[in-house]
């Protein structure tokens, strides 16, 4: 049986990871862990410290990685985070042609792909899984990056056949549900009220999604409750703060606060520089018409 | 089909048994002699008959008289009556034990059957028999009345059953009426008499075909059908027609003596028992079992079946059983306003309680499980639209189906899914859960119906039900487990016994969990909040909007509130299930189904949950407009404390005394006492008094109960002096002297006391007295009184004389300075201290009413301007052509830029196909394509400068993106919004334009006006240009909303210009008179809001009636009193008129021509005469002179003047 599956020891880990409990999976005990499982808990809590901010701890604590492929992955990791793209990169590319077949190495490696620009390398590296749905995710969601919805929408439903009910098969779905549109924004919303309204899941990042769904649907003020609900359990989450700020400007209202909480918190934010980018694009384009100004 | 034993008694052997028609009432008779009246829905024993000798062997009750019959083997039947409880007399006869008794349906007559071969009928009234019937040659065991006609059927143990016709007894003794000569030549021939020339009962049928003796026989209620039970083991059905009767067919399956049977009252079914332990029912129509219940160890006598009610009951060897065949709880779950039921058709209905609507039958449910078997329960899902069923037939079955999308009638649904499992419920949109019993697998399902995954029940669990999204709720025999099927695991457990259901509240908050006989309360993480146990069982609960529990139990509307207070709001004539709250209307299910409406007074748990939530307002509402008195809330004010608020409530003197004194609220309490005037009031209110120190209230009481020693302590711990004198005077008007002699102390009198103790001849106390005080010459007379000298009195050392007390505080005369007690809010409200404050409220509502008021005329007023014109299809056709051109051009350069991007390893992105999809720039800022919007608003519309137009690019821009967080580590995923949500063809899509026009016209526009009417005019303008860019770059759905946004465009243009050509004359020097006069009259003459009109007008009006251009003036009030009439500046207006008529001249000549048809130079502000040259600006249409071409108009500062353009698109 997979061990991530529902009945697998790692259920639990493997799920506070994927909704963003950074902080909980750091707690989270792993005592009476079988000794393959207890591998598979260092990677979630390296993981986590790296989305905390953590890299370079990381790095540190991971000095030595040799012949433990899903450890280097982690490094590797690690290294692309703290900017150390070439090293990083490096260290995938060794994996690739050694441990390949890891699932970690996939996921992982995947990732400092993507990151890397090298969209096709981590597609190919990825395709290597063997009921892997943390790669299927991965897939998914580089697949609608380079906006091939018909292939993500594929890959949820060869997903689905064996991993029915897992969150992170649900996830994707909403996600290219919400690429596709139509009914499909329904399913979308169903998905992430589910989510919220179990426990277990409710979180920032549910709600966020919840909201977006939304949002889709043209229902603004529910999507705004669920904004709320989001802050409420995150209000420094920057993509809670950015979904925020989008929906104050579809109701036409002031969003100020978010904006400065957002700068001040996540100045680097792909929003932000998105935002500068397309300022910049404003001032050049326009000027091309300023000579047929004539006051 | 299931048993469901409703009640159950220990006894010796019960041989018959009978239920009374409309109260919950059965008689038992005994093989003991007694007879048993028991309340089966309580379960108690009402009263025991012990008159016979021997077995009673048949009971019946009358079915309208308070009377019931019995006959036991001493001979005898006697007939009782219900009220006194007494046995009114006896029937004797019978020279055998007597086998049963039954009362006549509408007749005054029993019929009985008895050991002595006969069958006798009596008649109760004149307590005589009137036939005796003859014929069986061996017991006769059984014999009844036909429900409707004059027939007898009998069993015998001479195998035989008989039925005889009673037509002549009933013509015999129904009242004589006149018989014609016929008449009484047929009755004599029609009626041969048997062999003893009986002519009153003729045997119409034997029945031969047991081989044994039949113990029982009966009737069918409606069909010529009779059934028949014997020693042979048989059930056996006849069927008789006007002429004969036979055998129809035999119901084999008792291994023992059938000793008794009937046919059940509604249903198509045969019920038989045995000396075998069993009860059997049968399908009347095909005559096979359908299902037999087996007891230990007691062999069954006699069954009887409930009238109305679904109910039999069945008398064995150690007692009576009361039982039904079926749940009656029709199967129902609710989504948000509609209610999902099965009716006793078996057909799926739903009700719409927004709209007090019933549907048509939505399904068909008949081939679900067995014809006899209701379905269980029902669960909906509103994602899919599809409910699952289950039904206990065949250990139990669910079947999940698809709704139609209409409620076309009660079809049988083809599209089902079927399976085994004792209940099954929704717990997610895609998912729902199967709870099998004997294995106590709950499976998890898809829409598939497939296995996802099986989990083992943590518990032995009797029931699951929904537990909120990916949960459950188990109930378990002591514990109820709220389990986690995402994640295996079990969140919380309650320990309660036996609960059966569950409601939850609206909110998701709270769950009510049933059992037979308590409800428990628990958060949703299943904390005990309260629980309460009911005597009565209960049958339902639902949750109204403010978290009251209304449940129900079997003859109860209950509430309970979260604190556990809970009461009865009315009783039940019959059993309801209910199904949802709406205000004070509840909408319940009954047995048969039907969805009832009852109307309830909520008052009471309104009154106490505003109690709890110290919600006064509502309170007082409560008590103004509804008469809630009664000893049950003043009680339960009291018992929660608020003995003020019960206060307001009461008028006997001696309960407001009562509470009065426990709040302490002395006022009142003194005026009941003066009221009630009794000593003990008096007491009670003194001593409440003392306690506060209210003082006056104490001397009151004091004086009241003439309780002279406290009084005068009183005075002297009050200081009091004076009075303490009066009271040393009273008390020797009272000839009291001790309390003169207290009084004297108080006082510190010496001489008083001296000379009272003489008085009463206390020669040596008073001679103490004075010794000790120091009054010698006293104390000689004493002496000398007494006849004594000094030397022979003994007295003790004497100290100090005591001096007199002194008055330390001279309270008093204080008023009670206890620091007042603060009214409650309550008693303040009253008292009408609040209604001051409530009335400055009104008025600040009906201020802003009046406010909102106006905002809506002036709403009305923009939709009228709104009104789309005749004539603006024909402009729509016009800019047609140049459109399509546009939009072919722009798609060829989009795809050119976009080709060398478009390699094969990414698709086309959502932003391209906006740019695609459309020749509206605001969708190309929409997809960040700034370049192709510029080119486009360039070309359509003429705009050149766009720095104006940037906040709105980069609003809309960015309202077109939301993020969704994605795996860790990676960004996120981007989607785009649309605007078409229900569009999925990549070459229709299109993005979301933030400030729709609908927003721009019912907000900003609105705004815009206000700042116009008060004046604000720079910003106004600011703001009609806002409203102008913001136009400039949006999307519009559809023509008219086009039309629309020209008009809103063109309210722009007048605005500004009319504002910008005020704000210059309002600039302008004192000396540009001229200038000034023909500005004016030009600012009147932009199309404004008739409102804003008023206003151009006045000041065209009065600057040109101040500067003595009294034709214009003369013109501008006339055109004012066009649109006002009435009011003071109307009448300033007629004066003006008045006055300027009477000159009729313009002191200074004006650019203004009143005849000519201009137009106004939005740049210079002078006019532009109709033929004169003049260019217009491609955006807001507004003229210049023909000098101002290529320049940036100055309405909208964004385009320039004259400039080639093809007009506006905003729509796709």
């Amino acid at each position: 049986m997979d061990q991530f599956s529902d009945s697998g020891e790692l259920f639990a880990i493997h799920n506070l990871f994927y909704q963003g409990a950074y902080k909980e999976v750091l707690d989270h005990s792993t005592a009476g862990y079988s000794d393959s499982a207890q591998l598979q808990c260092r990677i979630y809590k390296y993981r986590a410290q790296i989305a905390l901010g953590s890299a370079t701890t990381v790095i540190e604590e991971l000095e030595d990685t040799e012949g433990q492929a899903a450890l280097a992955a982690v490094k590797a990791l690690a290294l692309f985070k703290a900017g150390e793209v070439e090293s990083s990169l490096e260290i995938v590319q060794e994996l690739v042609e050694t441990a390949a077949e890891d699932a970690n190495v996939q996921v992982l490696g995947g990732i400092v792909l993507y990151l890397a620009g090298k969209a096709e390398d981590a597609l190919l590296l990825l395709s290597q899984h063997e009921d892997n749905l943390a790669a299927v995710a991965l897939i998914v969601q580089i697949r609608l990056a380079q906006n091939k919805i018909d292939q993500a929408a594929k890959e949820v439903v060869l997903a689905k056949r064996w991993g029915q009910d897992n969150m992170l098969v649900n996830l994707a779905e909403a996600w290219v549900d919400l690429s596709l549109g139509g009914d499909k924004y329904q399913d979308a919303f169903y998905i992430y009220e589910e989510l919220t309204q179990t426990p277990s899941s409710s979180n920032a990042r549910t709600f966020v999604g919840q909201a977006i769904a939304d949002i889709q649907l043209g229902r603004y003020p529910e999507a705004e409750d669920a904004i709320n609900s989001a802050l409420e359990r995150d209000e420094s989450s920057s993509e809670v703060l950015v979904n925020a700020i989008i929906l104050f400007t579809l109701l036409g209202r002031d969003y100020s606060q978010y904006e400065e909480t957002l700068k001040a918190k996540d100045p680097n934010n792909a929003f932000l520089t998105d935002y500068e980018d397309k300022s910049a694009l404003f001032d050049t384009c326009a000027a091309q018409y300023t000579s047929l100004i004539v006051e | 089909m299931q048993m469901l034993t409703k009640f159950e008694s220990k006894s010796s052997r019960a041989k018959g048994v009978a239920f009374h028609p409309k109260r919950p009432w059965i008689l038992v008779s005994l093989h003991s002699s007694t007879i048993q009246l028991w309340d089966y829905r309580m379960g108690t024993l009402i009263d025991r008959f012990e008159e016979h000798d021997g077995p009673v062997r048949a009971v019946d009750f009358h079915n309208t008289q308070p009377l019931f019959v019995s006959g036991g083997d001493d001979y005898k039947i006697k007939v009782w009556s219900l009220q006194t409880r007494r046995c009114l007399f006896t029937l004797t006869g019978h020279l055998d034990y007597v086998r049963t008794v039954f009362f006549h349906h509408e007749l005054p007559w029993i019929i009985s059957s008895s050991d002595d071969q006969t069958i006798r009928i009596w008649n109760w009234q004149n307590r005589s028999q009137i036939a005796c019937l003859t014929g069986h040659n061996h017991y006769t065991m059984c014999a009844q009345f036909h429900p409707k006609e004059d027939l007898v059927v009998s069993a015998s143990l001479d195998q035989t059953v008989r039925v005889w016709d009673i037509s002549g007894l009933r013509k015999k003794h129904s009242a004589p009426t006149t018989m014609t000569f016929e008449d009484q030549l047929n009755r004599a021939n029609a009626n041969q008499g048997d062999m003893f020339g009986n002519t009153d009962a003729v045997v119409k049928y034997v029945l031969e075909g047991h081989d044994r003796g039949v113990n029982w026989v009966a009737f069918h209620p409606t069909m010529p059908l009779i059934i028949s039970s014997s020693d042979d083991r048989m059930v056996k059905l006849w069927r008789m027609s006007e002429t004969k009767a036979w055998e129809v067919d035999t119901c084999r399956g008792h291994f023992n003596n059938a000793t008794c049977c009937l046919f059940h009252p509604h249903q198509d079914l045969i019920i038989s028992v045995g000396e075998d332990k069993t009860i059997r029912t049968w399908d009347l129509n095909k005559r096979t079992s359908v299902q037999s219940f087996r007891r230990e160890s007691d062999r069954f006598w006699v069954i009887a079946a409930h009238p109305e009610i679904n109910l039999f009951a069945a008398g064995h060897d150690s007692g009576v059983m009361v039982f039904k065949l079926e749940r009656e709880r029709p199967a129902s779950t609710i989504y948000q306003s509609t209610l999902f039921y099965i009716n006793k058709e078996k057909q799926l209905k739903s009700y719409d309680f927004t709209r007090d609507t019933e549907s048509a039958p939505l399904l068909s449910l008949k081939k679900l499980g067995s014809p006899w078997t209701p379905p269980r329960n029902l669960s909906y899902n509103p994602a899919e639209r599809a409910v699952l069923v289950t039904s206990p037939a065949d250990n139990g079955i669910y079947e999940l189906i698809r709704l139609p999308r209409d409620a076309a009638g009660a079809i049988e649904s083809t599209d089902t899914k079927k399976g085994s499992g004792n209940s099954a419920v929704f717990i997610a949109r895609n998912r729902f859960a199967v709870f099998t019993k004997s294995s106590q697998a709950i499976e998890i399902k898809d829409l598939s119906n497939a296995t996802t995954k099986t989990i083992k029940a943590p518990v032995a669990t009797n029931d699951i039900y929904y537990g909120g999204t990916g949960c459950l709720l188990l109930f378990a025999a002591s514990s109820v487990v709220l389990y986690d099927i995402h994640q295996n695991r079990t969140i919380a457990e309650l320990s309660i016994n036996g609960v059966k259901y569950a409601a939850w509240s609206n909110d998701g908050q709270h769950v009510a969990l049933l059992g037979k006989h308590t409800i428990t309360i628990a958060t949703k993480n299943l904390e005990t909040v309260c629980s309460l146990h009911e005597t009565i069982r209960i049958k339902s609960a639902t949750w109204n909007d403010s978290d009251v529990l209304i449940y129900s139990t079997l003859n109860h509307i209950k509430y309970t509130l979260l604190n556990g207070d809970n009461g009865i709001i009315r009783t039940l004539e019959s059993t309801l299930y209910l199904t949802n709250i709406k205000g004070p209307i509840v909408y319940c299910l009954d047995r048969s189904g039907k969805v009832i409406k009852l109307a309830i007074d909520p008052t009471e748990f309104r009154f106490k949950k505003a109690l709890i939530n110290k919600n006064y307002e509502e309170m007082l509402r409560i008590i103004k407009t509804s008469n809630l008195v009664g000893q049950s809330i003043i009680s339960y004010l009291q018992k929660k404390g608020y003995p003020e608020i019960a206060l307001q409530f009461v008028q006997d003197p001696q309960t407001r005394f009562d509470l009065a004194i426990e709040c302490g609220n002395l006022s009142v309490a003194l005026e009941m006492a003066k009221e009630l005037d009794k000593p003990n009031v008096w007491t009670k209110l003194g001593a409440e008094a003392l306690e506060h120190g209210n003082h006056e209230i104490v001397e009151l009481v004091y004086q009241k109960l003439r309780n002279f020693d406290k009084l005068s302590f009183l005075y002297l711990t009050i200081g009091d002096m004076s009075k303490l004198q009066r009271m040393a005077k009273i008390a020797d008007h009272r000839g009291d002297y001790k309390a003169k002699f207290q009084s004297s102390l108080f006082l510190g009198d010496a001489d008083a006391r001296i000379q009272m103790l003489r008085e009463i001849d206390m020669g040596a106390l008073a001679y103490a007295a004075a010794k000790a005080n120091g009054k010698e010459e006293e104390a000689q007379e004493i002496l000398e009184s007494a006849g004594l000298t000094e030397d022979q009195v003994k007295i003790p050392e004497l100290g100090a004389p005591l001096s007199p007390l002194k008055v330390a505080n001279e309270t008093f005369k204080t008023k009670l300075d206890l620091k007042p007690m603060e009214p409650t809010y309550f008693e303040k409200v009253l008292l009408g201290q609040v209604e001051a404050l409530s009335l400055e409220d009104k008025e600040v509502a009906n201020g802003t009413a009046g406010e909102s008021n106006g905002f809506d005329a002036f709403n009305d007023m923009v939709e009228d301007e709104f009104a789309p014109k005749d004539d603006s299809g024909a402009f729509e056709e016009d800019g047609g052509g140049w459109d399509i051109d546009e939009e072919l051009l722009d798609v060829d350069d989009v795809e050119d830029e976009a080709a060398p991007e478009a390699a094969a390893t990414s698709g086309v992105s959502e932003a391209d196909l906006w740019v695609r999809n459309s020749p509206v720039p605001a969708d190309h800022v929409a997809a960040g394509s700034f370049e192709s919007a510029m080119q486009l608003l360039n070309r359509q519309a003429g705009v050149v400068d766009f720095a104006p137009l940037k906040p709105r690019f980069l609003e809309v821009y960015q309202a077109s993106k939301a993020y969704l967080p994605g795996t860790e580590g990676m960004p996120s995923v981007t989607t785009y919004i649309r605007r078409t949500k229900t569009e999925t063809a990549p070459n229709k899509v299109l993005p979301i334009i933030p400030r729709t026009l609908s927003r721009l016209t019912s907000v900003d526009l609105q705004e815009a006006y206000k700042l116009v009417r008060t004046n604000h005019l720079e910003d106004a303008v600011e703001k009609f240009r806002a409203i102008l860019y913001d136009v400039v770059v949006s999307a519009v759905e559809s023509a008219s909303e086009a039309t629309e946004a020209v008009q809103l465009i063109d309210i722009c243009r007048e605005y500004i210009l009319g504002l910008s050509i005020e704000l210059e004359r309002r600039a302008l020097p004192e000396t540009e008179v001229k200038r000034n006069l023909e500005l004016a009259a030009y600012f009147a003459k932009a199309k404004l809001q008739p409102v804003h009109v008023h206003n151009a007008l006045q000041v065209a009006m009065s600057q040109s009636f101040k500067h003595k251009n009294y034709n214009s003036a003369s013109r501008f009030a006339s055109q004012y009193l066009e649109l006002v009439s009435t009011g003071a500046k109307a009448e300033q207006a007629r004066k003006i008129k008045a006055r300027a008529d009477a000159n009729g001249t313009d002191a200074i000549k004006i650019d203004y021509d009143q005849y000519a048809e201009f137009d106004i130079c939005a740049a210079t502000h002078t006019p532009i005469y109709a033929g004169a040259p003049f260019v217009q600006d491609p955006l807001t249409k507004a003229k210049y002179l023909p000098e101002f071409k290529g320049k940036l108009c100055s309405i909208s500062k964004i385009t320039a003047i004259g400039a080639p353009a093809s007009g506006l698109r905003l729509l796709p």
